[in-house]
């Protein structure tokens, strides 16, 4: 038993030092620093976190928690999820999991000790969080700071909703066809699903208890408390303008009903079926049952696919013609966009439905669906045209080829918005006759997304950056409607001339800071 | 101590990477040699319980290791070729955690292992600044950290330089003396200073196993050398098993194996283990 136990803690002790000894810890750190400073608004300012109906909330310990948990609880458990979801791959990508499968650990310890890891790793986030927030009340805050309201309000918010994230993050590492980023974008939705469904359902005084038990991300949960206690059905968490004609309302606190807590609570216990999951799928890295579903795609169908595809290439891109003579950044593209068509040839389906929708779905549709979703399917592929070659060790042998070390990020850059074009054209073009500026603004958004995922996947070198921070992006510009600000595409249909204008100087912002980061990496580099 | 009954794996795609291969073995330095593809890594990972056997059982100790496995780990140092390491721990972290799943806690231990493998100055530094060499070693120091009674490694002293390679070799043949060593590698010379025992294996079957001496008496008669010119060296190449060629003032000094050489005026002399792996394998002799 304590060998046991011991080891256990060995997986844990390593998952938990290697998680805080990254840079980009206390790079998260700092961020969620910034976060508690955005999250609370000085008095006086236009627009506040918590209002009801149009009344602003009186910002003491209560409603300051609340807020920040809420708030806190929306965006740890999506881009938690992206921060954990790591920790099998790992020890797959580095070949540590071919000496831990060879040990006397079983693989329900070592999934146990991974998901321990990555529980206590996001509690300190959430914990750090909470300490910012709460610094953030002494400043801003209108009534004494009560810590033990801060942590109550925490603990219900983070306690069952952590160790669920911990355990559908390492699900979706273990079963094979949930992981990677297909499976990152599916998570996306899974997220939005239950995000959205649980409050619906209060609100719609629909609500069953196992829905609620089923609400990880405990929105439901908070949604029904703040009903309970101010009575109102109409409220706001985010920030939003007040009418400073009404008296602010003083927020008295969650009630703590015992049943609602109870059921708060019960949806802890959802992080066994995902963790049964998980370890059911585990295959202990054996490499057999690892490459039979790396190499899935060698079946007849398969075979006649990547025909398919390879005629498809010989087409759109030719090994010879033009692609023949003296190097140059033009053919460089070219090739980095062949080898992407190339690498995932499911990006064909994607250029083909989205050349079919583009013509013959109306107009308003263009604009609400087949561009958001257009967006949502080129996050993955982008991620990757900026992180492959680092990732997959061809870095070096690429910059060996001319004309491409000196202009790498150019040539990462428009090859995502090649890919990004390929995807969009149809639509674009059925905009550009209909609404010249909708087209323009669609045309900026393409622009936008792939310069940052070529600035964040060189700055970052992996692939999740990019994909957390854009699918988080995307999910604030489709669902604020009434904040113009976001629209970088144009698919809500208000943007102004300014914003379009500021999105292509973001772009080209971001193109230059990837340029001189690059630089400077090859200075260093180079020595 | 080890037996191995008529083993197989076949992949899902058809492929089969071992062919009903049979082996038993006790303490002592058991060499593997065989060409890429062999089959060689597959056998290991079966071993060491990474992967199952198609067909056919393991025995560790008259225990099977399918239904027993975590006897076998208990007991097991491995060291794949395809091995990493975590860049940010230091030396120590990495091999105290490995050394933690296999049930060690000492401290004195990790340590007596870092320093088995010269690594000890350099215990409680970043893993990530260490050189090719030096991760080798690490790794070679996880695989001996619980004292194992069956060491796996495979292609254990690539990368390594020709005094820790000799270091290592020492190494084995002392752990060999109590317990079982299984020694994969390419490089030939390797096996003939430590190996007891030596199997050759060929597209996933047993072609032989036996002694040093025994696989070099298979050998004899069937080893040439002659000195030709370089364009009657284009002329043979491609007829020759060759073991060595090496350009000479007076020509080509050309060894090679086969049934019969005399017939092209080259003299029979004394074979060495690597003519011995090529005539077996009839592939030719890996650098």
């Amino acid at each position: 038993m304590m060998n046991k136990l011991f080891q256990f803690r060995s997986v844990l002790l390593m998952e938990c030092t290697l998680r805080f000894r990254r840079a980009t810890t206390p790079i998260l750190f700092l961020i969620l620093c910034g976060a508690a400073f955005l999250l609370m608004p000085e008095t006086g300012s236009s627009g506040v976190m918590f209002l009801i109906g149009k009344q602003r909330v009186l910002l003491n310990s209560a409603a300051t928690a609340l807020t920040s948990a809420i708030m806190g609880g929306l965006v740890f458990s999506l881009v938690g999820f992206y921060l954990i979801s790591n920790s099998v791959a790992r020890d797959l990508r580095t070949g540590v999991g071919n000496l831990i499968a060879a040990t006397p650990l079983s693989s329900a310890r070592y999934l146990a000790g991974k998901l321990a890891g990555n529980i206590v790793y996001l509690a300190a986030m959430a914990s750090v969080f909470m300490i910012a927030c709460m610094g953030m009340h002494l400043l801003r805050g209108e009534m004494p700071l009560e810590p033990i309201v801060f942590v109550q309000t925490f603990a219900i918010m983070f306690l069952p909703s952590i160790p669920c994230i911990a355990a559908i993050a390492l699900m979706f590492e273990c079963v094979p066809f949930l992981s990677g980023r297909g499976g990152d974008v599916l998570y996306f939705f899974f997220w939005t699903i239950t995000l959205a469904l649980p409050p619906a359902l209060v609100f719609a005084s629909k609500e069953h208890a196992w829905i609620l038990a089923a609400d990880f991300t405990g929105m439901g949960y908070f949604v029904k408390e703040i009903i309970w206690a101010t009575g109102a059905r109409e409220f706001t968490i985010g920030y939003a303008p007040y009418d400073a004609a009404l008296a602010p309302i003083l927020f008295p606190g969650l009630k703590w009903i015992p049943e609602f807590v109870l059921l708060r609570l019960s949806s802890l216990l959802f992080t066994i079926p995902f963790f049964g999951i998980a370890w059911a799928a585990f295959r202990r890295f054996d490499p057999a049952r690892r490459s039979s579903h790396e190499k899935a795609n060698t079946g007849k169908i398969a075979r006649l696919w990547q025909k398919l595809v390879s005629v498809w290439l010989r087409i759109l891109v030719p090994r010879r013609g033009w692609l023949v003579g003296p190097p140059s950044l033009v053919k460089a593209i070219a090739l980095d966009v062949r080898l992407t068509l190339a690498l995932y040839p499911i990006f064909f389906i994607v250029i083909v439905s989205s050349f079919f929708f583009g013509l013959l779905a109306p107009m308003s549709a263009i604009r609400a669906s087949v561009l958001p979703i257009m967006f949502l399917i080129l996050v993955p592929l982008l991620a990757s045209i900026s992180t492959r070659d680092r990732l997959n060790n061809t870095a070096r042998l690429i910059f060996s080829a001319p004309c491409v070390k000196r202009q790498y990020v150019l040539m990462k850059f428009f090859s995502g918005l090649l890919s990004t074009m390929l995807v969009g054209l149809i639509p674009l073009v059925r905009m550009s006759l209909d609404d010249p500026f909708g087209a323009a603004a669609a045309l900026n958004g393409m622009l936008f997304i792939a310069s940052a995922a070529t600035l964040l996947g060189l700055l970052t070198g992996t692939p999740k950056t990019f994909v957390v921070t854009f699918l988080l992006f995307l999910y604030i510009a489709t669902s604020s409607k009434t904040v113009p600000a976001f629209d970088f595409a144009g698919l809500q249909g208000t943007p102004t001339p300014f914003i379009v204008m500021f999105y292509a100087v973001a772009s080209i912002l971001m193109v230059a800071a990837a340029l001189g980061f690059e630089r400077w990496r090859m200075e260093r580099d180079e020595g | 101590m080890l037996t191995i009954e008529s083993i197989t794996k076949r992949y899902r795609s058809g492929t089969v990477a071992i062919n009903e291969v049979s082996l038993e073995c006790s303490a002592g330095v058991v060499g593997l040699l065989g060409p890429n593809g062999a089959g060689k890594t597959t056998l290991m990972q079966m071993i060491v319980t990474l992967t199952r056997p198609t067909s056919g059982r393991i025995l560790f100790l008259g225990r099977d290791i399918r239904r027993e496995p975590d006897f076998l780990r208990s007991r097991l140092g491995f060291l794949p070729q395809d091995f990493g390491v975590y860049e940010s721990a230091t030396a120590f972290e990495f091999i105290s955690y490995l050394g933690g799943l296999k049930g060690i806690r000492s401290r004195h231990k990790v340590m007596g292992v870092l320093e088995a493998v010269n690594l000890h100055a350099m215990a409680h530094m970043m893993v990530k600044t260490f050189s090719g060499g030096m991760k080798q070693r690490l790794g070679i120091a996880q695989a001996l950290v619980n004292d194992p009674e069956l060491l796996i490694v495979d292609e254990p002293t690539a990368g390594l330089d020709p005094e820790e390679r000799i270091r290592f070799r020492t190494l084995l043949t002392t752990l060999g003396r109590n317990s079982l060593v299984i020694f994969s590698t390419h490089i030939v010379s390797d096996l003939a200073a430590v190996a007891g025992k030596i199997a050759v294996l060929k597209k996933g079957k047993l072609v032989t196993i036996g002694t040093p001496e025994e696989i070099l008496s298979s050998a004899f008669g069937h080893v040439w050398e002659i000195v030709i010119s370089s364009a009657e060296f284009e002329h043979q190449k491609s007829k020759l098993r060759i073991s060595s060629a090496v350009q000479k003032a007076d020509g080509v000094h050309l060894r090679f194996v086969g049934s019969d050489g005399s017939s092209l005026g080259a003299a029979a002399v004394e074979p060495e283990l690597e003519d011995a792996y090529l005539l077996l394998t009839g592939e030719d002799v890996p650098s």
